[in-house]
């Protein structure tokens, strides 16, 4: 009866043999895999450098590396021009709950569908001004850089914008 | 070999063997009654466990094929997920495919299988762990899981997280194999 309740023990015991090889791999795993990134990394056409830049001014830039970025102040200052042109980047139910006052809806995901109704107020506007909610959201940089290919327009993205234009207390609107 | 791997097995072999008349002492008779216990119900096990650690293997393979493929496009999804410091993004969007494949490589294989096992049982707590951390923050993101490509939309989020949890169950299942004593194979 003893030996069989050691044997059944042994049989769930926990093997220290096998958690001293995982020890040793784990690390040995991760060493292995970080020297194989950072190696085919240096030496491929694309590599990213390993330690990036991911500011605003950075992330949304246009091919030639300069920023697309401009600042809710100058934003506003343009706001009040009728050459400027605020396009929402998000998805049109998102612009029905609420938008900057004057935005028109033109969403990154079905532009392609709604670029159509827009062509003649694109081809009008000097300033696009272009943005979505959210840090990180890239919908609005989307949208900028496929619209600096399209017109002759000054385009930029306001980072965050929704957010940021709300908080300003600034003019928003609801509805189509 | 057999002998130090299972006792229990070499045990119940000796065991069976009195009571029907063989010879404990004759290695061919409890090589006999050995296989056939095994062939049982740890034939089945013994399947079920290579047959998870082929399909856990298989995927994280075919999860990191693309981020290694597009390591900026892969960066920007760490990046969204707005949890490391900015001067680590690039780092770990780098080494993270790299571990898949090997872990993948690994338990396709069959070799370095505690390593292989912890790694994937930690990487599946981790995704998990981010995504429902970002899922109660509120943050919109694409979790960049098998692909760089993606939408954010919320009710493909909780099927990610979902899925990825049965992938946990499989590893932890994989793990705990390796890791106690019970006959797994390896």
């Amino acid at each position: 009866m003893v030996v069989f309740k050691q044997e059944n023990d042994s049989m769930i015991s926990v093997n220290k043999p096998e958690i001293k090889r995982a020890l040793r791999q784990v690390p040995s795993l991760i060493v292995l895999a970080a020297l194989m990134a950072i190696g085919v990394n240096q030496f491929r056409p694309d590599g990213i450098p390993l330690i990036g830049e991911w500011s605003a001014e950075a992330r949304f830039s246009d091919a030639a590396g300069d920023s697309l970025v401009i600042s809710l102040a100058r934003a506003q200052q343009l706001f009040k021009r009728d050459t400027t042109l605020f396009l929402d980047a998000r998805p049109h139910n998102q612009f029905v709950e609420g938008h900057i006052q004057g935005a028109l809806s033109l969403p990154w995901h079905d532009v392609d569908a709604h670029i159509v109704d827009l062509f003649d107020r694109l081809a009008h506007a000097e300033t696009i001004i272009t943005y979505c909610d959210g840090e990180s959201c890239h919908l609005s940089h989307e949208l900028a850089l496929f619209l600096k290919d399209m017109t002759p327009a000054d385009v930029h993205v306001l980072v965050n914008g929704w957010a940021v234009w709300r908080q300003a207390g600034l003019p928003t609107q609801t509805g189509e | 070999m057999e002998k130090a791997t299972h006792p229990h097995i070499e045990g119940a072999a000796t065991h069976i063997g009195r009571n029907i008349g063989m010879n404990p002492k004759s290695h061919i008779d409890r090589f006999i009654i050995s296989i056939g216990l095994r062939s049982s119900s740890l034939k089945r096990s013994r399947w079920a466990y290579h047959i998870l650690r082929l399909f856990l293997g298989a995927i994280f393979l075919y999860a990191s094929h693309d981020k290694i493929l597009h390591p900026q496009e892969f960066a920007e999804a760490v990046y969204n997920y707005q949890i490391l410091p900015d001067a680590m993004v690039n780092l770990v969007a780098l080494v993270l495919p790299w571990i898949e494949l090997l872990l993948g490589l690994c338990l396709l294989i069959g070799i370095w299988m505690p390593g292989a096992t912890v790694i994937s049982t930690g990487l599946l707590g981790i995704f998990i762990g981010a995504m429902i951390f970002n899922q109660v923050r509120g943050i919109d993101i694409h979790c960049g899981c098998f692909s760089t490509e993606g939408s954010g939309d919320p009710i493909g989020m909780m099927w990610t997280a979902l899925r990825d949890m049965g992938f946990l169950l499989l590893s932890v299942y994989l793990t705990a194999r390796v890791i106690s004593q019970r006959p797994a194979g390896r």
